[in-house]
């Protein structure tokens, strides 16, 4: 479903964020990207948005690949993601109904189907009874879940969710990863950076574990390896993942839609 | 998904944006207020400018003095004749005793001139032709019609007494030129307000739209279009140039009244407030439109410039 080909991000002022990643994410799949801060986790999710070019490689979504995607088909794509980003990126001046409704909006649906479905994702992230109050009258969790049902209400292919659980204190963490698990369970693909060490854990799923740009570890049923926290990966090892990286992505690809 | 079912989400969102994003909303209407009443001052420094420079034109004129036994068929053939000289604006004959009346009116305190006149016995006066011009740097044209070799016969010609452009030659061509100066400056000073300001109200507007780059970044990353982007900011954009231009129409009326008052004497008759009032659809609609202008391309400026890939 999403695959990368040698891909490499470099900035102008010569910092690699990505090295040489080459991995495939195959539908109904829940991974956990790891690794310390500037491993390029971010990078990657970037990419997939089409919010950044790779400097060489690819990104492919399905059989689009993404950066050669006309602009005008750009909005389009990122539709066929839910986004859940750490800082929230909620609407300021719209309330919780709102920023939901305006996902289904600029998916081009009906009055009716936004009266009908914005009620049921509210309700899926236990926030009903708010749908009048504005971003900033929420705490940090109801934030989050509301970015979560801003995220899925258009029932996307992918999820994506960038440290969604950065700023929150376990319990609700928790709380936001039960939501994840019960939409990966209903078929939603879902990849999810953090740092987490209990999350991870507790997950028990693929875990891609990156350092400093490179793909250190891919485990298909990990756990938050001590070598996401390990300053330069050694080269041998490294070169031992990226291989089973590729035999995991070929071992999967039968099962890829 | 329709046409009107989108039409309606852009001005739903585009007046939301309105009411709960009041910082803006209030900053965007106090600058467009501002510009607007710049403008509007310019035009009305501008008609001020014309009718005072056209009032000064008005007395600037030539004339055209015959001798006293000439006939009023070559008067007229000379007056028909000049009507039809380009640049000449109207044309004005005075008879021998319409002459005689102004000529002892202007006298009436001056015995002398009176028992003179008297004792000549008969009218020594001429009919004479007033030539206004339709600008004072024509009058150069126009006095070489009146020369020989112009455009009249040479019997025309030796009726005529005198032509007195000469004499006031030089206090024409000056005022001429003074009126084209203060016309051209007047002109170039008022785009120069108008640009000024119309560049004020974009910046001040893209600064206040600043406060929703973030918004922006975040419609895009879940896969807003542009149209479902831009055209809230275009809607509210509109509704600040509207509003804006209704207030500044508004404040106009006390502001035109004021300064009518102060002024009226100074402009050559000319009052603001009865300009204001004579013009006042035209200067609705001149201010709606730019109000709605500057609006939309302020908040186009703002949006693009903050709109990623």
């Amino acid at each position: 479903m999403i695959s990368f080909e040698r891909v490499t991000k470099q900035y102008d002022d010569d910092i690699t964020a990505l090295d040489d990643i080459t991995l495939t994410i195959h539908p109904g799949e829940f991974v956990s990207i790891t690794g310390h801060s500037g491993s390029g986790k971010t990078t990657l999710l970037k990419m997939i948005w089409a919010e950044e070019n790779p400097t060489s490689g690819k990104v492919y979504f399905g059989k689009d690949e993404i950066h050669r995607l006309p602009r005008h088909l750009i909005p389009e794509h990122r539709r066929r993601i839910g986004s859940v980003f750490q800082d929230y990126r909620l609407l300021p001046h719209k309330n919780v109904f709102e920023n939901v409704a305006f996902m289904l909006e600029v998916s081009g649906r009906s009055d009716e189907d936004i009266m009908h479905d914005v009620p049921y994702a509210l309700d899926l992230v236990n926030l009903v009874g708010k749908e009048h109050r504005y971003p900033h009258q929420l705490s940090a969790g109801e934030q989050q879940r509301l970015a979560i049902a801003r995220a899925i209400i258009h029932q996307p292919q992918v999820l994506l969710a960038d440290e969604p659980t950065g700023n929150l204190d376990p319990a609700t963490a928790d709380e936001i990863i039960a939501i994840f698990k019960k939409l990966n369970e209903l078929g939603t693909t879902v990849i999810l950076t953090t740092h987490s060490k209990q999350i991870v854990d507790s997950l028990a799923r693929r875990v891609i574990t990156l350092n400093q740009g490179r793909i250190i570890h891919d485990d298909i049923k990990g756990s938050y390896r001590v070598g996401s926290t390990m300053a330069t990966p050694a080269p041998k090892k490294k070169q031992v993942s990226q291989q089973q990286t590729i035999e995991h992505a070929n071992h999967n690809k039968n099962s890829s839609v | 998904m329709s046409f009107t079912t989108s039409f309606q989400r852009m001005v739903r969102s585009g007046m939301q944006q309105v009411w709960r994003n009041s910082t803006v909303t209030l900053a965007s209407l106090l600058v467009m207020t501002v510009t607007l009443l710049i403008i509007s001052s310019m035009l009305f420094v501008n008609a001020v400018l014309g009718f005072s420079l056209e009032q000064m034109a008005k007395r600037v004129d030539v004339n055209v003095y015959f001798l006293p036994n000439t006939t009023d068929e070559i008067v007229n053939s000379v007056q028909r004749k000049l009507e039809g000289v380009e640049h000449v604006a109207e044309v004005q004959y005075i008879s021998r005793e319409e002459a005689l009346t102004v000529f002892q009116e202007r006298h009436k305190d001056d015995p002398l001139a009176l028992q003179a006149l008297e004792e000549l016995g008969e009218n020594p006066l001429g009919a004479s032709l007033n030539v206004l011009a339709d600008n004072p740097s024509n009058y150069d044209s126009i006095s070489k019609f009146l020369e020989p070799d112009g455009g009249l016969t040479s019997l025309e010609q030796s009726m005529i007494e005198k032509v007195n452009y000469h004499q006031n030659e030089l206090v024409i061509r000056r005022i001429a030129h003074l009126m084209n100066t203060i016309h051209r400056m007047g002109t170039i000073v008022a785009l120069v307000f108008i640009i000024l300001s119309i560049l004020i109200t974009l910046n001040t507007i893209r600064l206040a739209i600043y406060s929703s780059r973030e918004e922006i970044a975040a419609m895009q990353m879940v896969g807003a279009d542009r149209t479902t982007i831009q055209g809230p900011f275009y809607v509210a954009g509109m509704f600040h140039g509207f509003i804006g231009s209704i207030i500044t129409i508004v404040v106009l009326y006390p502001l035109t009244s004021w300064i009518a008052r102060q002024t009226t004497s100074f402009f050559g008759g000319l009052s603001v407030f009865d300009y204001y009032i004579n013009n006042f659809v035209w200067i609705i609609i001149i201010l709606v439109a730019i109000g709605i202008v500057i609006g939309i391309m302020a908040s186009a400026l703002a949006v693009r410039s903050y709109m990623r890939r």
